[in-house]
């Protein structure tokens, strides 16, 4: 774990780990903006988050920035909620993604809807950061990966990186968006390293950004499912199949043009994401690219996503409930092969 | 804890609970009385038989100190000060409505009058409350919090949470729990072993004070300390108003889980006349005056309500408006 | 100077789309007061009296027993003067 960069407004870009830079976006947040504030479950230091991606926060900012609070998962959610309505920019922690179901009244009920239900009168900019401890060896209740819960509710933006860049600018951007951000991190990518860009970073919400280019088929996918599908690409390479690999970094907003558009060049299309596949994400995607595209697609979309299955604890076990860049590739073939 | 009775109030405040008290009532019951005949369609919550208690907390706090309600709060609002056409027009969802009509009778916010906040579910106020409160001190403002809810919503876990982390952090919030003994259709003895509400803030080491909620002079000076408390850093206060609700969970409730001798004998110690009598027997408001105020606010209740029928639905695009701060990427 | 009032099926719980007229309380062509009970209604098997809106003479509408009609259909008016108008 890093410690907290000593120049942090430098012009070159730097390769970071992908939770040195959600600390480094904390911290620059933090900086440029008095009302901004932490709050959650051993933010502080010396514990400095679970993961230590609020390492070293607290002493450079302050305890009264950086908030430890009980385990209230519905306190922590309502108190954001309200700090929020009153023009403070506050950034929740709920630890794990699991323990959401806990705050979900607060962020379903009043974050998603407070702008609406008072007809502007008390926009909500609150900011909830959670992660997926997915791939972990952690169980039923410690592994999920929700954000279709959070798509389904209006009002709610929901933003989930794949890359160290994307995370510290996606970060920025979701603290000082004026709407309800869900921040949803994943700690199986917490180690990976890329490079991230200097100065004041923001990565805009909803645009899509492709990862790598390709003429024979679009994959699009978005947090951890993005390095799967980089993966099954360069295989796929080797067999002559070139994959365009579309991260949508922002599900909602969502960046359909960009999905339409690269589809509608390679005309097939694979979906994949660590959420259940049945009634996720990618059901959505699936159906708009299908009936937008119906006429232009070579082979029905394809979606690859976990079982429906809980997620078993044993090693073994777990890495059969979820995509790998085998059943990626594989479904991408599927795609090549078809014919009516 | 016993429940403790009030001293007395000057003139001037005793006028303000007098005439936020018939605001109250005047509301509740013209709102049943159309919606009883047909006259027009609405949901409400009726608040009759509590007015005492909004009238308490809306003359003990400033403009600027924070309230928030539940959806059985339209006497809580107005007692607060939201306009009556605000209020009225949410309820049967008119564009004069304090949303244009988007909210409805259990989301009324006016932060014009610190109204930042009315929930319906149950409970789900009192974390938000903590937050405005934290928001308060960072921001650093003296203004407190009031938090309106019942006996019902002290079961939950957001009440749970939500009075810890206010105890924690000594935030200035002031937890107005309304027992009026029924938790939607459940008598309170059947949803918690305790017997008194109050006896939970000991949990929390907040200090608390069980009061007669049907006297508005008791439920003023129990909040106003509870203000001052708050203000000057010394944290929340939880205060249990004891009261009674006359026309059941719904309007409409037929009310068969109440014993009729409970009822009546409530009925029979309704704050309004009850007040009245106090404020004469103390020749404090003479009866004239007393009664030219209860006409005056059936008048404004009645113009306000006339002034909702008059306006328009809202306008169909109010649906894509403030969904979010702007449409691009969003699903039709 | 005379006015008519509509009286129309009243919206009596949150869930409640429609009620069942079951009878009148008050002949047709009879005096009545605002609040005064004139009909009666059921939704979900309760049984209500709907009160007057208005003060006036009752003309009964077409409605008909056991029948449903829904919340905000007219059943009725009230036919008002300038000195007895509710």
């Amino acid at each position: 774990m890093t410690t907290l960069s000593e120049d942090s407004t430098t012009t070159q870009p730097r390769t970071l780990r992908y939770a040195a830079a959600l600390n480094e976006a904390l911290d620059e947040a933090l900086a440029a903006d008095p009302r901004v504030f932490l709050l959650g479950e051993d933010l502080a230091d010396p514990a400095g988050g679970v993961n230590g991606v609020t390492t070293g926060l607290s002493t450079k900012h302050g305890k009264q920035r950086v908030l430890d609070t009980p385990i209230s998962e519905a306190a922590i959610a309502g108190a954001a909620i309200g700090a929020a309505i009153e023009g403070q920019i506050p950034v929740a922690e709920i630890m794990i993604m699991d323990f959401i179901s806990i705050a979900m009244d607060m962020i379903v009920n009043l974050a998603a809807k407070a702008r609406f239900m008072s007809g502007n009168r008390t926009p909500c900019p609150v900011t909830i950061r959670t992660a997926s401890f997915g791939g972990l060896g952690s169980g039923a209740t410690h592994s999920q990966t929700l954000e279709s819960w959070f798509m389904h509710v209006p009002g709610i933006k929901v933003v989930m990186p794949s890359t160290p860049a994307d995370a510290k600018g996606l970060l920025k951007s979701a603290i000082f968006d004026p709407d309800p951000c869900l921040f949803v991190e994943t700690v199986a990518l917490f180690g990976t390293a890329g490079e991230v860009p200097g100065g004041d970073h923001f990565v805009e919400l909803g645009v899509a950004d492709v990862k790598r280019s390709g003429s024979d088929v679009t994959i699009v996918s978005y947090g951890r499912g993005v390095l799967d599908s980089l993966a099954a690409a360069e295989v796929l390479a080797g067999e002559g199949i070139d994959v365009e690999v579309l991260d949508l970094r922002t599900l909602v907003p969502l960046d359909l043009p960009a999905v339409l558009r690269s589809v509608g060049r390679t005309g097939r299309a694979v979906v994949a994401h660590y959420a259940v596949e049945f009634a996720g994400p990618g059901a959505e995607l699936a159906a708009r690219i299908s009936a937008d595209l119906f006429g232009q697609l070579k082979a029905p979309v394809a979606r690859v996503g976990g079982r429906y299955r809980p997620i078993p604890a044993a090693r073994n076990l777990e890495q059969a409930f979820y995509p790998t860049p085998d059943r990626i590739a594989e479904a991408v073939r599927a795609t090549i092969r078809f014919r009516r | 804890m016993t429940i403790s009775n009030s001293t007395a109030v000057g003139a001037d405040v005793a006028r303000e609970l007098w005439t936020r008290m018939t605001l109250a009532q005047a509301i509740d019951e013209r709102l049943r009385r159309g919606i009883a005949s047909g006259e027009f369609a609405g949901v409400i919550w009726p608040s009759r038989g509590q007015e005492a208690i909004a009238a308490g907390v809306g003359t003990a706090l400033r403009r600027d100190d924070r309230l928030v309600t539940t959806y059985r709060g339209l006497h809580d609002l107005v007692a607060k000060g939201v306009p009556l056409t605000e209020v009225i027009g949410e309820v049967l969802g008119r564009s004069v409505g304090a949303s244009r009509g988007k909210g409805g009778t259990m989301h009324i916010t006016c932060p014009d009058q610190g109204v930042m906040l009315c929930t319906g579910i149950v409970g789900a106020g009192i974390p938000v409350a903590v937050g405005l409160a934290l928001a308060a001190r960072q921001q650093d403002r003296d203004r407190v919090v009031a938090v309106s809810f019942g006996d019902g919503a002290t079961n939950t876990g957001s009440f749970h949470e939500g009075m810890n982390l206010a105890s924690t952090w000594q935030l200035p919030v002031i937890f107005v729990c309304q027992n009026n003994l029924y938790a939607e259709m459940t008598p309170i003895a059947e949803t918690m072993r305790i017997t008194q509400v109050v006896d939970r803030a000991l949990a929390y080491a907040m200090p608390a004070q069980r009061i007669d909620g049907n006297d508005p002079e008791a439920v003023h000076e129990a909040v106003s300390a509870a203000a001052e408390r708050g203000r000057s850093g010394g944290g929340p206060t939880l205060l249990e108003c004891v009261t009674y609700r006359f026309k059941g969970h719904y309007f409409g409730d037929p009310m068969r889980y109440m014993p009729a001798d409970e009822l009546a004998a409530a009925e029979a110690a309704d704050p309004i006349p009850r007040y009245r009598q106090k404020l004469i027997d103390a020749g404090l408001v003479p009866d004239g005056e007393l009664d030219a105020i209860n006409r005056q606010s059936i008048d404004q209740v009645e113009q306000a309500l006339q002034e909702v029928l008059a306006a328009p639905e809202p306008d169909l695009d109010e649906i894509d408006r403030d969904v979010f701060s702007d449409m691009k990427g969003i699903p039709a | 100077m005379t006015g008519q009032v509509p009286v129309r099926m009243p919206k009596l719980s949150m869930a409640a789309i429609d009620g069942t007229f079951v009878s009148w309380l008050v002949d047709d062509g009879a005096p009545v007061t605002a609040e005064q009970p004139i009909y009666v209604v059921a939704t979900d098997k309760v049984e209500t009296e709907v009160p007057s809106p208005a003060t006036g003479v009752l003309r009964h509408g077409a409605a008909q027993s056991e029948t449903a009609y829904p919340v905000g259909a007219e059943l009725a008016t009230i036919e008002t003067s300038a000195e007895s108008e509710g």
